[in-house]
């Protein structure tokens, strides 16, 4: 038959036939099946009124009814290929039916890596949703001040007047509201409860969008002693009843006051960097002073947080152009200039611009998180998508090589082979996504308690994620069937048949993906084990104080006689004592890092220093069992108070006293009206965390307000200590709350991100060794196949079993070991940047990358030796006897 | 034949029982043209002639190319058995929907 014959077709009669680019694009819109003939029948009428009526009248004819018969042409080619896909699917399915396993493998390392991805995008929207319930919260921005100071500046909050002089008198700011953050004790007739109060202006409502459940948040905060309760402080202290109009006596600061409830709030969602419990007028925390510039009469200056919301369309340069005519100029500090500047409050959350450290707001959360987890998703998520491939592959070097010969025979296209290969793929995919749904929705709830957030799986939760990820699961299938479907149809078919069918082997493809493979995983492991042994050392290192056995009282709510913290301290004291239990007890007016802080310019260094400050009693140093290296702690016979003796550590002395500072005052060292003398030098302490450097400190003897008791146990019965501290605190301050802890579970809260970001990359880099473990294994099946005669010959030639089981396992030892050279580097560099943020970290130890690499080789060898150890036993005589 | 053919099936059918050994789309598509009077387009009736084909009421065979055709081959087509079921089926059909009908077309 002549079908496919074509006859020479001389150049006159080339002249004859119909435009060129109608028969081109014809040839495109036919479907397969009507190539053969449907573009002669065209050619047939087109030649008949060419005969009848000319060329034009025939070129007219063909060009109409070429753009007539396209829908339908086209529509027919879609339609067959339907067919087809329906067709390739069933093969698929059943072939998936016949190697069960070899699917669970296949979709399986897909799921894992796409429910990756599902928690991935989730954690980042939630950290992009963040405050993006305000509207239009692009136009909110806080309003900061800097002094400068040599070549650094200090950072400040504004003065109280800033806030109102924007509002008023620049026309782009819509509203301004100053906050100020403090601790509210409210009293009800049986109750003490400690709440967050914002001090905030009538603006607040305007700038941010916090509606109220009641009352009216245009004039609710007008009257001086009006407060807005949180709609669950409202629910604590009134229950059902309306709090509209009740007063309620609040503690803020040192001034009790009579408040009367004007409204209550909705409550904040959960994605706010600003949390309150009841709102209150600005003036009740900062004072009267809050209203004037420069520093009030007491001397100290009234700061507060400022936030503006812009009117639409201002742009923030602009209104950032003239703070040096207007704001600056009353920010001069001892003939120092300072300057105003503005920071986008939508990108506070997810840290992209860097904010000065604020009282007000939640912490930012660290870009690096986000970038962190996407890009482990992506990693893990490429480890599958080339694990998938080198799997199809592998199943297609086992069952496919004839089926695919024999449908070449008998005359598929590569176009259709593409096809089928692809379609598998999506299917594949597709099925590995509803799996990756799965497991994501049994993980979330432990990655929700690990990353603190509440995200939901829910279709309001994923919204445009589903799409996108189906799309993405698509493309993941669609391209990884693409290369078994290339490399299948390249081969000749008689080449399938004699099984001499080699992918990958020529192009090296195979061996880049394991090398990447590999490389990925070893790259994740060494940095799990890196953020394990920095977590590990955070939580080990001597912080140069004895936390075990210590009981930590919070005493902040004992603010008022009688049972005022200065009054108890001393009975809870001498009561302790008593039990044999207890060692010893100190107090202390500041918690361990939140010690307070002032800044100090040495004229040696253009930078101010921190210097830190605490106010303790005598038993302190017994207490937390600090050492001295000079002088002496304090005696019973120091003077307490101003002019009193001091304790400094070994960083102030070195910072700021180089010789002698023993009885040296403060006053002569710092040029500061600071009282002391120093009476001796205590070793240095983490009273910070280990995240940051410690500073210069400066310890005095006061116990005018302590906020805290450290109790010391003796004996190994803690709970039986924290039992006495309990009952002993109960029959001193009858009615305050009891608020306890020890210390060295404090101090280990502290790293509690470490300890779930080192276990979080731990578990995902297991998880990307065990997928591409599910590679190698379809690998191993490949190379086994590939060699199969060579083996037989081998064995003929009388090579053993272990020899050859040597042979396979060659092949992948070799390529781990030049991933692992190439991962290295790359490792070596993450964690660099990671552990940069830490000024006290581990060494970068070597032996981490060998061993990383050792666990990776391991993973290998048990992998490739399930099927190895087979093809290494099989009888050559059946493996020759083809040939 | 479980399913009543569309019109164009019908017309499709008689073209190609009525052409004989002559059947393929350029005739097809000129004997319905023809007789409807409609001017459609060759590439409509590719399609549905592949579905008959595909339902076991057609079988083609491709013939020898020509020059006229620029080296293609025709696409001759014959009807089946059930192929001719189905138009006695069709035919019965409209004889018995127009039986009893006292009512003749003008002209």
């Amino acid at each position: 038959m002549g079908a496919g014959q074509m006859r020479r077709i001389s150049a006159k009669e080339e002249a004859d036939r119909p435009p060129r680019i109608g028969r081109w694009i014809l040839e495109r819109l036919l479907p397969s099946g009507l190539k053969p003939t449907a573009a002669g029948d065209y050619e047939e009428i087109y030649h008949r009124i060419r005969m009848n009526a000319g060329a034009g009248k025939a070129a007219a004819w063909y060009w109409r009814h070429l753009a007539k018969s396209a829908p339908a042409l086209i529509f027919s080619a879609f339609y067959w290929r339907m067919i087809m896909i329906g067709s390739y699917l069933k093969l698929a399915v059943r072939l998936m039916r016949r190697r069960p396993l070899f699917t669970a493998v296949k979709i399986g390392g897909l799921a894992v890596g796409l429910a990756g991805c599902i928690l991935a995008f989730l954690y980042v929207r939630d950290e992009y949703a963040f405050d993006r319930f305000h509207p239009q919260v692009e136009r909110i921005f806080e309003v900061r001040s800097e002094i400068r100071m040599g070549d650094d500046a200090l950072t400040l909050d504004t003065q109280g007047p800033v806030g109102p002089t924007l509002a008023a008198s620049f026309p782009e700011v819509e509203a301004a509201t100053r906050l100020a953050k403090a601790e509210a004790v409210v009293r009800t007739e049986d109750r003490v409860l400690l709440k967050n109060s914002l001090g905030v202006d009538p603006a607040f409502f305007a700038v941010f969008a916090f509606p109220l459940a009641e009352g009216d948040s245009a004039s609710a905060l007008r009257d001086p002693h009006s407060v807005i309760l949180g709609r669950e402080t409202a629910r604590q202290i009134f229950g059902s009843e309306d709090p509209l109009g009740k007063t309620l006596s609040i503690k803020i600061g040192d001034e009790t006051a009579e408040y009367a409830v004007t409204g209550v709030a909705r409550e904040v969602p959960i994605r706010s960097s600003l949390e309150f419990d009841l709102l209150v007028p600005i003036a009740r925390i900062k004072g009267p002073g809050i209203d004037q510039w420069g520093p009030g009469p007491d001397g100290s200056a009234a700061d507060a947080a400022c936030f503006i919301r812009l009117r639409e369309g201002a742009r923030a340069e602009d209104l950032a152009s003239r703070f040096p005519a207007t704001l600056d100029t009353h920010l001069e500090v001892k003939g120092k200039a300072g300057r105003h500047f503005l920071l986008p409050f939508a990108e506070y959350h997810r840290g992209s611009v860097r904010f000065p450290f604020s009282f007000i707001l939640k912490p930012q959360s660290s870009p690096l998180y986000s970038a962190l987890l996407l890009s482990i998703a992506f990693l893990i998520l490429l480890i599958a998508g080339f694990n998938f491939m080198n799997l199809s592959l592998g199943t297609a070097v086992f069952d496919r090589v004839k089926e695919i010969g024999l449908r070449k025979v008998f005359g598929a296209e590569r176009r259709n082979l593409f096809l089928q290969f692809r379609s598998e793929g999506a299917l594949t995919s597709l099925a590995a996504l509803a799996g990756g749904f799965g497991i994501a929705a049994l993980v979330l709830p432990a990655f929700n308690r690990f990353s603190g957030k509440s995200l939901g799986l829910g279709f309001s939760e994923t919204g445009l994620l589903l799409p996108v990820l189906v799309l993405l699961a698509l493309w993941v299938g669609i391209a990884a069937g693409s290369y078994p479907g290339w490399a299948m149809t390249r081969t000749k078919p008689a080449d399938l048949f004699r099984g001499s069918f080699l992918p990958g082997r020529k192009s090296g493809f195979s061996r880049a993906l394991l090398v990447a493979q590999f490389g990925i995983s070893i790259f994740l492991i060494t940095t799990a084990i890196f953020l394990f042994l920095q977590r590990n050392f955070l939580l080990t290192t001597d912080p140069g104080y004895e936390a075990g056995r210590v009981a930590v009282l919070d005493l902040r709510q004992a603010d008022s006689p009688p049972l005022d913290a200065a009054r108890i301290l001393p009975v809870l004291k001498s009561r302790l004592l008593a039990h044999p239990e207890i060692q010893s007890v100190s107090g202390s007016s500041s918690a361990l890092t939140s010690w307070s802080a002032m800044f100090v310019k040495r004229d040696s260094s253009p930078k101010p220093d921190l210097v830190r400050m605490n106010d303790v009693d005598i038993d302190f140093q017994a207490a937390l069992s600090l050492r001295m290296t000079e002088g002496r702690w304090f005696s019973p016979n120091d003077p307490t108070g101003a002019a009193g003796a001091v304790v400094v550590n070994e960083t102030f002395v070195r910072k700021f006293a180089p010789a002698q500072p023993v009885g040296k005052s403060l006053f002569e060292i710092l040029g500061r009206r600071i009282p002391g003398r120093i009476i001796g030098v205590v070793r240095d302490f983490h009273f910070d965390s280990l995240r940051t450097e410690i500073h210069p400190a400066i310890i005095s003897l006061g116990m005018e307000a302590p906020e805290w008791a450290y109790i010391r146990l003796r004996g190994d019965n803690l709970r039986r200590g924290m039992e006495i501290i309990a009952t002993e605190f109960k029959a001193v301050a009858p009615g305050l709350p009891f608020v306890s802890s020890f210390l060295d579970e404090d101090t280990a809260r502290l790293y509690e991100s470490e300890s779930r970001w080192s276990l979080m990359v731990g578990i995902v880099s297991l998880f990307a060794a065990l997928i591409a473990c599910s590679g190698v294994f379809g690998l191993a099946i490949q190379i086994s196949a590939h060699k199969k005669k060579e083996i037989g010959i081998r064995k003929v030639l009388g090579a053993s079993t272990r020899q050859i089981a040597l042979l396979i396992n060659g092949e992948f030892l070799k390529t781990a070991a030049v991933a692992g050279l190439l991962a290295w580097p790359a490792s070596y560099l993450a964690v660099r940047k990671i552990l940069a943020g830490y000024p006290y970290r581990i060494p970068a130890s070597l032996w981490v990358y060998p061993a990383a690499t050792a666990v990776v080789l391991v993973l290998i060898v048990l992998t490739v030796n399930l099927h190895a150890l087979r093809a290494a036993r099989a009888n050559p005589a059946l493996t020759l006897r083809a040939e | 034949m479980d399913r009543i053919l569309t019109r164009t099936e019908e017309y499709l059918l008689l073209a190609v029982l009525k052409l004989k050994n002559n059947a393929y789309p350029v005739t097809i598509f000129d004997e319905i043209e023809k007789a409807t009077k409609s001017s459609g387009t060759i590439g409509a009736i590719y399609f549905p002639l592949q579905r008959l084909e595909e339902t076991g009421l057609l079988t083609s065979f491709l013939g020898n190319p020509t020059a006229e055709r620029g080296g293609k081959s025709r696409r001759f087509y014959q009807l089946t058995e059930a192929g001719l079921q189905a138009l006695a089926s069709a035919r019965k059909a409209q004889e018995d929907m127009w039986r009893g009908i006292e009512w003749e077309p003008v002209k």
